[in-house]
């Protein structure tokens, strides 16, 4: 063996040889590395970002590349294990892809729009709940109708078929055509929920403040707005409206609408 | 100089010349190798960089005489609506008068929500 290598390392042919075979070898080694180390930079060089928030009963998706390298979105991983195919247009720098679906999306995989073999999975962050800050030297004034809450009302044992609070067997003469045959009834037991609006949201209302400095304002309906500026407490004299009598600088009051119809 | 002597001195000669071969292509490569992992290296760091930056990004919320507003980093400040909109990094909107709902980089992942 020995042998065989002292006369390829000192014969010209085998010389060649094994010059030849050392020169591909360290070629497509270093070959080989470059085409991983290019895969590998490119993939660092993918900068996704994704977002997602609740709304209206379902989630709204965002994807935005914050970096130089064009991207595809491919796919979006939902929590319930299925998958969306996307395959958008090529995202550059600072440009966002936006999706609303009807599952919680956990991540979303991303491919270079140079090379699409080169792709990355990036997670979808989950949101949060800020109250929105009041500056201090203001109040927010929040005016709103209220809707309460269902009210359940466990009616009287009234047997089905025949109206709430109607003695049994008492029939209820409808106008003019005797009877009525099948009533609404209640069935014992079951409660009736009952959704309250609190008061009419086109009720004009008005309210008057003063203070360090005094205003007034008045509307219909809903409304949101900032008293500013403020130094001290600030009195209220509320017109058709339920809420406190004075606040304080940074502080937000609610005001409910109360109408009184005559 | 017998030919027996002439052949083994001809042969150190080419053992030689391999030698010095083979630590020219072992240079070669290593200088090679290098220069072609330094961009992989660099953009490991330029991802870490990247990966710290946003970590930290965040989002903050105040209002004006025209309504509420979302500002985020770098002076970058949007008005907030009703219906989820950027504000630079961030997808922010206002739930009720009192209330933003916003998700930014530096929100964990959380899938139990």
């Amino acid at each position: 063996m020995s042998q065989i290598l002292e006369e390829l390392m000192t014969e010209p042919i085998g010389f060649i040889i094994a010059m030849v075979i050392l020169i591909a070898g360290a070629v497509g080694g270093l070959y080989g590395y470059w085409a991983y180390a290019n895969h590998v930079t490119l993939q660092n060089y993918l900068w996704p970002i994704a977002e997602v928030v609740p709304y209206k009963g379902e989630y709204f998706l965002a994807v935005i590349n914050t970096g130089y390298e064009p991207f595809i979105v491919k796919q979006i991983y939902l929590s319930n294990g299925s998958t969306i195919h996307v395959n958008t247009k090529p995202l550059t720098h600072n440009q966002w892809f936006t999706e609303t679906t009807n599952q919680l999306p956990i991540a979303v995989r991303v491919c270079s729009a140079v090379e699409p073999s080169v792709c990355t999975v990036a997670p979808v962050h989950g949101w949060s709940m800020a109250e929105v800050g009041v500056p201090r030297d203001a109040i927010l004034v929040v005016v709103e109708t209220t809707i309460e809450p269902a009210v359940s009302i466990n009616g009287p044992p009234t047997p089905i078929g025949n109206p709430i609070g109607n003695p049994i067997g008492n029939p209820i003469s409808g106008h003019g055509r005797g009877p009525i045959g099948s009533p609404i009834g209640n069935p014992i037991g079951l409660p009736i929920n009952v959704t309250v609006l609190h008061e009419p949201s086109n009720c004009h209302w008005s309210l008057t403040w003063y203070g360090w400095a005094g205003g007034s304002i008045s509307h219909t309906g809903n409304l949101t707005f900032l008293i500013q500026p403020v130094y001290g407490d600030v009195h209220f004299i509320p017109i058709n409206l339920l809420g406190p009598n004075k606040a304080s600088p940074g502080s937000v009051v609610v005001f409910k609408i109360f109408c009184t119809w005559w | 100089m017998s030919p027996k002597t002439r052949a083994k001195a001809r042969n150190r000669g080419i053992s030689s010349v391999f030698t010095a071969v083979v630590i020219a292509i072992a240079v070669v490569a290593g200088i090679a190798a290098v220069a072609i992992s330094w961009p992989m290296i660099k953009s490991g760091f330029d991802k870490n960089t990247w990966s710290g930056s946003m970590s930290l990004y965040k989002v903050g919320f105040t209002y004006t005489e025209s309504g509420a507003y979302a500002y985020a980093q770098n002076g970058v400040s949007a008005p907030l609506n009703d219906t989820p909109g950027f504000v630079g990094y961030c997808l922010a909107y206002q739930y009720n008068a009192t209330t933003a709902i916003y998700s930014c980089p530096s929100n964990q992942p959380d899938y139990q929500r």
